[in-house]
C-alpha cells in the first residue's frame, strides 16, 4: 500500500533531501512540500495525505501548532514531527498536540522511510528522555482527568522501562510481549497525551467562558 | 566745723528721734504692689552698645554679652530724685546689689601739734548681717581691728560718717566703740578712749546735743544723730542717717577728749554696728559676661533705711544660647543627620540596586546573545550539517554507486551526524533556558541513552527528580555533559561492557552523577594518566567538584561525579560562555591519585 506524504521544511535545502528521500522509495509518495504552516493548513485537507512530516520549528506559525490544528481534521493524517536536534520540551508539545511520533532529521534514510512506513502501527521509537516527560505529564494529571484517559497498567509499565532506559526490544522480554506490542502501547500513550490535551483544552475553555 | 555751725544745729528744733520720727523724716509711700516705673532705668548698655528696649519686652542681649551695663536712676537732667536705689539681676545677683555707697569708721593720727599725720579706715558697704529694716529688732555686729599707730602720731581721735562716696545715703550705727592699747605683756590692754555711754544720762535731753567729748561734722552735721534703738526699753546709740547724696556727715570725739598715743604702740579698736547703706541718684549696674539663660533686672527704690518704697522698675532679659547649644540646633543636627544617613543608605541601596540591575541587564544581554548564537547555530548550521547527512546517507543507498564510494558516504553520513549531535551539545549548553539542574538531569538522560543505543550497549537510567529552580551555570552543564561524554566514551571504547547504569540524584545540595559499566575494569595504579580520567578530574575540578573513580580488573568501572550545588550561582562562568572555551584534551602529566 502506498503512503502518500506531505512535507512541511522551511530550509529550502533540507526539504529537497527530505523529498528526494521519500521519493527514493517505490511504496511511499510525496504528495507536496511546503515551506510553512499556513500554506501547508491550505493545502492539506485537499491533498489528504496519510502522513506529513512536519519540521518542529517554523518561521510564522509554529510546527506544534499546525499539528494540533490538522488533528482537528475530519480525516487527518498521521504526523511525524522532524527535528534538527532531539529537543525533549518541543518534541513532548507536539506529541501532545496530536504528533504521532517524532524524527531527528540527521537519521539514516532508512530510518527516515520506516518511520513513515509504520506510523500507523506506532511509528518512530520514543526515547528515554522524552518518555520520562510523558511519565511525569501523567503523573501530575492523573488526579484531573477522566479514568478513561489515563494509561493501563501495561502502558504505564512500558512507560517507566522506557524512562529507564529499556530498548522496545528488552521491554518486549521484560514484560513478555512481542515489540510490536510495545509499539501499539506507545502509540496508544501518545495518542492519551493527545486526547488528554484535548480534554484539558476544552476544560480550559469551559472555565473561561463560566 | 565751727562754732557758727554748731549753733545752726542747735537751733534746729527737734524731738529724740523715735523710729515714728524717723519715718516721718523719711516719708515711705506705701503700696500694694509695686508700681512699674520704666524711668528707674535709662538704659541698657552691652558691650559698648546701647539697646533699645521696651518695658514689657523680654529684651535680648545676645549671645555670649562680655560687659553689661544698666544705667539707672533718674535721666540726666530731670528733676526726678529716688531716695536710694538698688538693683538685682535675678538669675545672677544672689542678693541686692547697693551700688557701692559706703561709711566707715577712722581712727585719725595727730601731730603734738595737732597736724593730721594719718588716718586708718574700716569701710562698711550695704547692709550689715543684723540689719533687718527696723531700728527695733536689727541687732548689731561685732567688729574688732588691730593696727598700729604710724609715726610722728601723738594725738588720736574716733569718727565715724558718712562720707564714703559720691550719692552716699543710709543709716550707720556704731555703739559701744573702745580703742586700747594693747601691752607687750600680758596685761589687760590699756583703755584709751570710748564712745560715750548716753544710758540714763541726764545730759541728753535733746537729740541735738552733743554727749561730752564727742560732736558732729560734715556737711551737713545734723544728719550725725542720737537714736533710741530696740525694743522698751530702749536704747540710745549714735547714728548717722544720711540722706542726702550731695552731703555726708559724721560723729568725732573732741580734740581734746583724743587719746594720747606714741609711735607704733599696737592699737585694739572694737565696736559694735548696724548699717544700711545704699546709692542715691543715677549710676550704672555693671555685669561681666552672663551665661546664657533668662535673666530679670529689677531696681527697687528703698527708704533711706532701706525699706521698699514701692517704685520699682523691671526688665525681663534674655541671653539666648547660641545657635550650636540651643536643643532646636541640635534637633536640626539630628535631623539633617538622619535624613542624610537614611538618604545615603538609600541611595547606597539604590545604587546597589541599579548595579544590581545593570549587572542583572548586563547578564540577560549575555543570555539574549548566547539564545541568538543558539538560535543561528540551530537554524544554519545545523539545517546545513543536516542535509549533508540526507544527501551522504541517500549516496550511501544509491544502487548505482561504487561499493567504496558508498562506504564513504555512510563515514561522512556518519560524521555529520556526529556533528549534529554536537553542535546539539553546544547549542544546549548556551541556551540560557537550560540554565537549571532539570536541564542537565534532562540532557545527562538523552545522550547518555543514545551513546548506549549507538553502541548497542542496555542502558539503566536511575534519575532522580531534580528541581528545576535552582540555577546550574553554562559552564558548570558544560563541563558535566563533557565529562559524562568522556566516562561513556571510556566505556563504549575500553570497557567492552554489555550494560551502563546511570545514578543521577540531587540530595543535600549535592549533585551526584555515577556511571557505572558491567566491563572489563582496568587498574588504576597502573594507569593513571589513561583513559581521559584526568580530563574529567580536571572538568570537574573546574566547577568545584570531584570525580571518583572505582575500577579493577573485571569488575567494572563505576565513575562518581559529585558537585555541591551552590545556590545564587554567582560565578563568573555566566560572563564566559564555554562556546568559547576549546575542549582541553591530552592535558600534560598532572599527578593523578
Amino acid at each position: 500500500m502506498t503512503k502518500s506524504v506531505v512535507v512541511v521544511e522551511d530550509d529550502r535545502g533540507l526539504r529537497e533531501q527530505l523529498v528526494a528521500i521519500l521519493r527514493s522509495a517505490p511504496d511511499i509518495k510525496c504528495v507536496g512540500a511546503f515551506s510553512n504552516a499556513e500554506d501547508a493548513l491550505a493545502k492539506i485537507p485537499a491533498q489528504n495525505p496519510d502522513v506529513v512530516l512536519m519540521d518542529i520549528g517554523l518561521p510564522g506559525m509554529s510546527g506544534i501548532e499546525c499539528v494540533a490544528q490538522l488533528k482537528k481534521l475530519n480525516s487527518a493524517p498521521q504526523i511525524i514531527m522532524v527535528t534538527v536536534y532531539e529537543d525533549s520540551d518541543r518534541i513532548f508539545r507536539a506529541l501532545k498536540a496530536g504528533a504521532n511520533g517524532y524524527l531527528v532529521k540527521s537519521s539514516p534514510p532508512d530510518k527516515l522511510l520506516d518511520a513513515v512506513r509504520d506510523v500507523d502501527t506506532g511509528g518512530a521509537p520514543m526515547s528515554s528522555h522524552i518518555a520520562c516527560k510523558v511519565v511525569e505529564h501523567f503523573h501530575v494529571q492523573e488526579s484531573r482527568h477522566h479514568e478513561k484517559h489515563s494509561l493501563s497498567q501495561r502502558e504505564q509499565q512500558v512507560l517507566t522501562l522506557l524512562a529507564s532506559g529499556f530498548i522496545y526490544k528488552e521491554i518486549g522480554d521484560q514484560l513478555g510481549i512481542s515489540m510490536e506490542t510495545v509499539r501499539s502501547h506507545v502509540k496508544n500513550i501518545c495518542q492519551k497525551m493527545h486526547v488528554r490535551n484535548r480534554v484539558e483544552a476544552v476544560a480550559r475553555h469551559q472555565a473561561k467562558t463560566i | 566745723m565751727n562754732d557758727s555751725m554748731i549753733n545752726w544745729m542747735a537751733a534746729k528744733p527737734s524731738a529724740v528721734l523715735t523710729l515714728a520720727g524717723l519715718l516721718a523724716l523719711a516719708p515711705v509711700p506705701v503700696r500694694a504692689a509695686p508700681e512699674i516705673n520704666p524711668t528707674l532705668i535709662q538704659d541698657v548698655e552691652v558691650d559698648n552698645r546701647i539697646l533699645s528696649w521696651q518695658p514689657d519686652r523680654e529684651l535680648s542681649l545676645g549671645t555670649f554679652p562680655r560687659n553689661v551695663v544698666f544705667h539707672i536712676g533718674p535721666p540726666a537732667g530731670s528733676s526726678q530724685k529716688f531716695m536710694r536705689l538698688r538693683t538685682k539681676l535675678e538669675g545672677f545677683d544672689q542678693k541686692w546689689q547697693e551700688g557701692g555707697g559706703t561709711m566707715f569708721v577712722t581712727i585719725r593720727f595727730y601731730t603734738g601739734s595737732g597736724d593730721l599725720v594719718a588716718e586708718k579706715l574700716f569701710e562698711v558697704h550695704g547692709e550689715s548681717p543684723g540689719w533687718n529694716g527696723t531700728l527695733e529688732t536689727s541687732t548689731f555686729t561685732h567688729r574688732r581691728e588691730t593696727f598700729t599707730a604710724p609715726l610722728g602720731a601723738s594725738r588720736a581721735s574716733v569718727c565715724f560718717s558718712s562720707a564714703g562716696g559720691p550719692s552716699t545715703v543710709g543709716l550707720y550705727i556704731v555703739d559701744n566703740l573702745i580703742l586700747s592699747r594693747l601691752s607687750a605683756s600680758n596685761a589687760p590692754p590699756e583703755i584709751l578712749l570710748r564712745s560715750p555711754v548716753l544710758q540714763g544720762s541726764s545730759k541728753i535731753s535733746s537729740p541735738n546735743q552733743a554727749p561730752p567729748g564727742w560732736e558732729r561734722n560734715g556737711i551737713r552735721p545734723s544728719m550725725a544723730k542720737i537714736l533710741e534703738i530696740g525694743q522698751e526699753p530702749k536704747t540710745k546709740v549714735l547714728a548717722v542717717i544720711d540722706d542726702d547724696p550731695l552731703s555726708h556727715a559724721e560723729w568725732q570725739n573732741t580734740r581734746e577728749s583724743a587719746a594720747t598715743v606714741a609711735p607704733n604702740d599696737s592699737l585694739l579698736v572694737e565696736w559694735n554696728e548696724m548699717y544700711s547703706i545704699g546709692v542715691s541718684g543715677s549710676r550704672g549696674a555693671f555685669y561681666g559676661s552672663l551665661p546664657a539663660g533668662t535673666y530679670k533686672f529689677r531696681v527697687a527704690e528703698v527708704s533711706v533705711l532701706g525699706q521698699p518704697t514701692g517704685l520699682e522698675a523691671t526688665l525681663a532679659l534674655k541671653v539666648p544660647l547660641p545657635y550650636w547649644q540651643t536643643p532646636w540646633f541640635w534637633g536640626l543636627v539630628a535631623a539633617l543627620t538622619m535624613a542624610a544617613s537614611v538618604s545615603s543608605v538609600r541611595y547606597i541601596a539604590w545604587h546597589k540596586m541599579r548595579r544590581a540591575m545593570m549587572h542583572l541587564e548586563q547578564q540577560r544581554a549575555l543570555e539574549r546573545e548566547r539564545l541568538r548564537i543558539a538560535q543561528d547555530i540551530h537554524d544554519d548550521l545545523g539545517a546545513r550539517v543536516t542535509e549533508i547527512s540526507l544527501l551522504s546517507g541517500m549516496a550511501q543507498n544509491m544502487a548505482g554507486f561504487p561499493e567504496q564510494a558508498r562506504a564513504e558516504f555512510s563515514r561522512i553520513s556518519l560524521k555529520s551526524r556526529d556533528l549534529v549531535t554536537a553542535l546539539y551539545e553546544t547549542v544546549w549548553a548556551v541556551n540560557p533556558e537550560n540554565d537549571n539542574l532539570e536541564a542537565i538531569g534532562n540532557y545527562l538522560r538523552q545522550r547518555i541513552n543514545n551513546q548506549c543505543t549507538q553502541a548497542q550497549l542496555r542502558c539503566r537510567l536511575h534519575v532522580s527528580p531534580l528541581p528545576h529552580n535552582i540555577e546550574m551555570s553554562s559552564r558548570t552543564r558544560h563541563n558535566i555533559s563533557m565529562a559524562a561524554r568522556e566516562a561513556m566514551h571510556n566505556v563504549i571504547k575500553h570497557a567492552r561492557a554489555s550494560q551502563v547504569t546511570v545514578h543521577i540524584s540531587f540530595a543535600d545540595m549535592f549533585l551526584t552523577v555515577s556511571i557505572q559499566d558491567d566491563g572489563c575494569g582496568f587498574d588504576i595504579s597502573a594507569d593513571p594518566t589513561g583513559h581521559g580520567l584526568i580530563n574529567m578530574k580536571r572538568r570537574l575540578e573546574d566547577i568545584g567538584g570531584i570525580c571518583l573513580i572505582e575500577s579493577s580488573p573485571n569488575t567494572g568501572t563505576t565513575v562518581q561525579f559529585r558537585l555541591l550545588v551552590r545556590l545564587a550561582d554567582e560565578d563568573s562562568s555566566r560572563v564566559n560562555p564555554p562556546i568559547l572555551r576549546q575542549p582541553a584534551n591530552g592535558v600534560p602529566s598532572r599527578q593523578y591519585n
